[in-house]
């Protein structure tokens, strides 16, 4: 057979930075790792695996055997695969070279789990991320690993056996992808909450059927082809020469004014005893105006033969027609009173 | 196994060639810069966007910092990543202008203080002078939706959120899109943007000082004379009107005149010292 990549790696540490590699048995014997159990290795880091290239590595975790399986376990010091790492299983059987994939599993996955890990395997987090908010799964890390002849190994290692590696065996930065800030996973839409009122001094409280003062997620994990489409006074401007949309406001644009007002969420409801989103009044339900004239303050100016008079604990203005000092003399009486 | 005293580690086997460059790389530009066999011992570089033939094309050296740039024949410079040449690393970490990870030059402390003899300044390559090897680049195309990139610079990847607010929604829906002449249309998702205002916006202004009195409209007015009473709402606009009747007479003194600021109601008729 002539000689090629995996042959040589065979013979040396790669993929492993180069050094002598000793792992240890639970009762802290070493054991040297014999250079041909492994002849390649490459990882991708997920976008939320945090792994900074240059700072974070990717070391053999332990070797467990079960009767002629191995089992190979690799962790990341990236802060975001804590609780996660590669598993790679291969049968003294399997062929020279053979490649196998994997993605990241969570560690309470872990056949062979240490005393010392069982702790932590309950707080382990997901192996995927996004997967609990109903975005696709996507693994943390993933990664390929290539055995070569594992008989050397198999000489060290009885049925059961364990050996406990360290973050200083570990695999060649230059074998590890980093996929972080590489693209837009998924775009997800959510609204602020819209200034509600609160009652006047002395009323009863205003309350909305849903809790206020939130961010209301209105879509999670949008993703492939969206288009976007101008909503009321929108004006959507594409440049295809740069590459880029512009969001402006003009009244009347897109979809013209609202005739009723937008629902940041579904199900999004006026309180009760009013009509309105975010529970004012409408123009119909307040007094703006009397014969048109409008303002912050209102004169009701009684003139000749008429008398106006207030009572502010009754909240009346009391009208007299009381046609006083003219020469035709009809009494008449009306009052009126406001609701606030 | 005797084949195995002619295999060197991978490293060592990779120091006095010109790994990661190309085979054809001359690592000498035309000022006599020269990269040494050995100053980078291994790579992995993948910017986003990078064309064929990546190459280093650029040193730049400060009083205290080395800056390696890496380009391709069609972009120009796409990554670089700067290290102290006084107490350097054992890699380079690269990035692109946007900050995306772009890739690891991989070397050791002591070589990378080579750089120290460099003269300050920039010193320029060609691409079939420092061309890697492709073995060390992973092509990254850029193709679909890579990021969003704001006018200040920011950039925004993975799973990202647009929020509406201060008076814009955003939503979600579903519209039939047109694909063309003699093509179904085909449901497609939308981001629909409302941009409606927030009518309580001076009442958020004022929040924050908690200044805002909430006010005490009058929403309905009611009349009364004697044991007669009505209840009088505004209209659509918000507007009621007093007017004189002609119920009893057609003829009535009474008189409701509009003022700048509100009601003048008065009879008329002759006074009584006139």
């Amino acid at each position: 057979m002539r000689p090629g990549f995996y042959n040589d790696n065979a013979a040396r540490h790669y993929p492993l930075v180069s050094a002598p590699h000793e792992l240890q048995t639970p009762d802290g014997d070493p054991v040297l790792l014999p250079k041909s159990v492994f002849v390649d290795f490459g990882a991708i880091m997920g976008m939320d695996a945090g792994y900074v290239a240059g700072s974070h590595r990717i070391y053999l975790r332990k070797i467990c055997r079960f009767g002629d399986r191995f089992l190979f376990e690799f962790r990341s010091d990236a802060p975001g695969t804590f609780g996660t790492s590669l598993f790679f299983s291969r049968e003294l059987s399997d062929d020279i070279n053979q490649t196998e994939y994997q993605d990241s599993q969570n560690w309470d996955q872990d056949e062979c789990s240490l005393d010392s890990e069982s702790s932590a395997q309950s707080s382990t987090p997901s192996s995927s991320s996004s997967s609990s908010d109903g975005c696709p799964d996507e693994p943390l890390w993933s990664g390929f690993l290539i055995c070569g002849d594992l008989s050397e190994l198999a000489e060290l290692m009885a049925s059961g056996a364990v050996l406990i590696g360290s973050d200083d065996i570990r695999i060649e930065p230059a074998l590890i992808r980093d996929l972080a800030m590489g693209h837009v996973r998924s775009i997800n839409l959510a609204n602020d909450d819209r200034t509600r009122v609160d009652a006047p001094d002395g009323c009863d409280e205003i309350v909305f059927p849903f809790p206020t003062g939130q961010t209301y997620v209105r879509a999670r994990c949008l993703t492939g082809a969206l288009q976007l489409i101008a909503g009321h006074n929108t004006v959507l401007t594409q440049d295809q020469f740069d590459n880029s949309i512009t969001v402006s406001a003009e009244v009347g644009a897109g979809e013209g004014e609202p005739c009723e007002q937008v629902a940041l969420f579904a199900g999004e409801a006026p309180p009760d005893g009013r009509t309105l989103l975010d529970g004012a009044l409408g123009c119909n339900e307040v007094l703006r105006s009397i014969n048109g004239i409008g303002g912050q303050f209102f004169d009701i100016i009684g003139g000749q033969g008429v008398a106006v008079t207030s009572d502010p604990e009754t909240n009346t203005v009391s009208i007299d027609i009381s046609m006083i000092n003219l020469a035709i003399c009809a009494p008449s009486e009306s009052s009126a009173s406001s609701e606030g | 196994m005797p084949s195995r005293l002619f295999h060197r580690e991978w490293i060592a086997e990779q120091e006095t060639t010109r790994y990661p460059f190309a085979e054809t790389a001359s690592l000498t530009n035309e000022e006599g810069d020269m990269i040494l066999d050995g100053l980078f011992l291994d790579a992995i570089l993948y910017p986003i966007g990078a064309g064929p033939r990546l190459y280093l094309a650029e040193v730049e050296i400060d009083h205290q910092d080395v800056t390696v740039s890496v380009g391709d024949s069609v972009s120009g410079i796409l990554a670089s990543g700067t290290v102290s040449h006084l107490s350097p690393p054992d890699a380079i970490s690269l990035t692109d202008s946007l900050g995306r990870p772009a890739g690891l030059l991989v070397s050791e402390a002591s070589r990378l203080a080579i750089f120290q003899s460099w003269s300050v300044g920039t010193h320029t390559f060609l691409p079939e002078q420092t061309e890697f090897a492709a073995t060390v680049t992973v092509p990254s195309p850029e193709v679909g939706l890579r990021g969003i990139l704001l006018e200040d610079g920011s950039l925004f990847t993975g799973d990202v959120w647009i929020v509406g607010s201060d008076g814009i929604v955003v939503r979600d829906t579903q519209v039939l899109a047109d694909m063309g002449p003699c093509q179904e249309p085909v449901l497609t998702d939308v981001i629909r943007i409302d941009i409606v205002g927030d009518p309580l916006f001076r009442r958020r202004l004022c929040t924050p000082g908690n200044i805002f009195e909430t006010p005490r409209f009058i929403r309905t007015v009611e009349f009364r004379k004697g044991a007669q009473s009505f209840t009088c709402t505004p209209d659509a606009f918000g507007n009621m009107r007093v007017l004189v009747g002609t119920h009893m007479a057609e003829d009535t003194v009474l008189r409701v005149h509009t003022t700048d600021r509100g009601l003048l109601i008065e009879a008329v008729g002759e006074k009584l010292n006139a």
